[in-house]
């Protein structure tokens, strides 16, 4: 009972570090950071309860935990990087606003994105960081803050017409964001319509294999499969194919 | 083609640069160093053919798009120094407005397009993956019977 004791303790343990990285880099509140300590605190103890007949799979189980928040950080990322150009145009409009009412760039880029909440302020400080200490290296890791931050970068050393620029910019961000979204939807449609008519073949796929058995039709079955991905392939080269005539 | 189109990309890029205050050919050179493609093959093409003196003519009117072909020669205008900010600013409208409508007609289109592969190849694949098998029982019980 110790030896489960003590292996539910350690993977309660590498779990706790690993949400507190989790939690200093998306700048997770307290309150939930106390809450998901003690999620993992009823979990592993659960876990310990439960395979208390072997310790092999607890450890899986405990694995699996430690790999899903390992990877947690990536996907979670790139899913608020691919948010973040939305929170730029509202940040060029405090800015502005900032501007207007007689404070300096930087004064009114600081309070704008103190403004703002959790990990896109973490990443948004970056950015006055290195407007601050004219770093020209930046350390974000999305392309569009490189280029946001080297556009905030040159309106800060340029010192003049300053609110008008921040407008260009802001203006510049809108129709790009406009754009994506419109020519986005071209894309989506096609992805929509491969991902509808995979999921219908998978089912119909498993219902004939656990009515008919697969070696009794695996002729058809791979002529089948064969014959959809090959339609697959089609309607993805029509997406690549789809080029701006303009 | 999701994204900007590149005809206006490389204005975008243009105009940036000229509201920071900074040269045409500056704006070209971001666009060039930023995006890659057949559009920005073109137009390193024909940014070379400028540097060396040539003529950029018979370049310019191999492009399909008319768009594309009048905004290089409003940049030719542009880095040979005269002023072209408001005439950028117009092209953008227009092109933005080509755009929208080049979007709206694909977006039209796009249903029935895809139609195609989806009633040649892969509602045939449904049907003999549905059927086959019932055939094959229905024929092999004659056979066995």
């Amino acid at each position: 009972m110790l030896i489960y004791f003590l292996i539910s303790m350690f993977g309660q343990v590498l779990a706790h570090r690993t949400l507190l990285v989790i939690a200093q880099e998306f700048a997770i509140s307290q309150h939930s950071l106390r809450l998901l300590k003690i999620l993992n605190v009823l979990l592993m103890s659960l876990f310990a309860v439960i395979f208390h007949s072997s310790p092999v799979t607890l450890w899986l189980f405990i694995g699996i935990i430690l790999i899903t928040l390992k990877f947690f950080s990536p996907i979670f990322r790139f899913f608020l990087l691919r948010r973040l150009s939305s929170a730029l145009i509202p940040l060029l409009d405090s800015v502005i606003l900032g501007l207007q009412s007689g404070k300096s760039f930087r004064t009114s880029l600081h309070l704008a994105i103190e403004n703002q909440s959790g990990w896109r302020r973490n990443q948004l400080r970056e950015i006055y960081n290195s407007i601050v200490t004219s770093e020209n290296s930046v350390s974000a890791k999305s392309a569009l803050l490189k280029a946001f931050t080297a556009e905030l970068l040159e309106i800060d050393r340029s010192q003049n017409r300053i609110v008008e620029q921040v407008r260009a910019l802001r203006r510049h961000l809108k129709l790009r964001e406009n754009f994506r979204r419109r020519s986005g939807q071209v894309t989506q449609q096609i992805k929509m319509q491969a991902i509808i008519v995979t999921a219908l073949f998978l089912a119909l796929l498993s219902f004939v294999i656990a009515q008919f058995g697969f070696a009794e039709n695996r002729f058809l079955i791979s002529i089948s499969v064969f014959i959809f991905i090959l339609g697959l392939f089609w309607i993805f080269s029509m997406g690549r194919r789809l080029k701006w005539k303009v | 083609m999701e994204g900007v189109a590149p005809p206006l990309e490389l204005l975008l890029a243009v105009k940036r640069t000229l509201e920071k205050g900074q040269p045409t050919k500056l704006g070209v050179h971001h666009y060039l160093k930023n995006h890659e493609g057949e559009f920005a093959l073109v137009v390193a093409q024909w940014l070379a053919l400028l540097q060396q003196g040539q003529d950029t003519q018979t370049l310019i009117s191999s492009i399909a798009s008319q768009h594309r072909q009048i905004l290089l020669q409003l940049l030719e205008r542009g880095l040979r120094g005269e002023a072209i900010y408001n005439m950028l600013a117009t092209l953008e409208e227009e092109i933005l407005e080509a755009c929208h409508e080049e979007l709206t007609n694909i977006l039209a289109r796009l249903p029935f397009i895809l139609l195609v592969p989806l009633l040649l190849l892969q509602f045939p694949a449904f049907l003999l993956l549905l059927f086959g098998p019932l055939l094959h029982n229905f024929f092999h019980s004659f056979g066995g019977g």
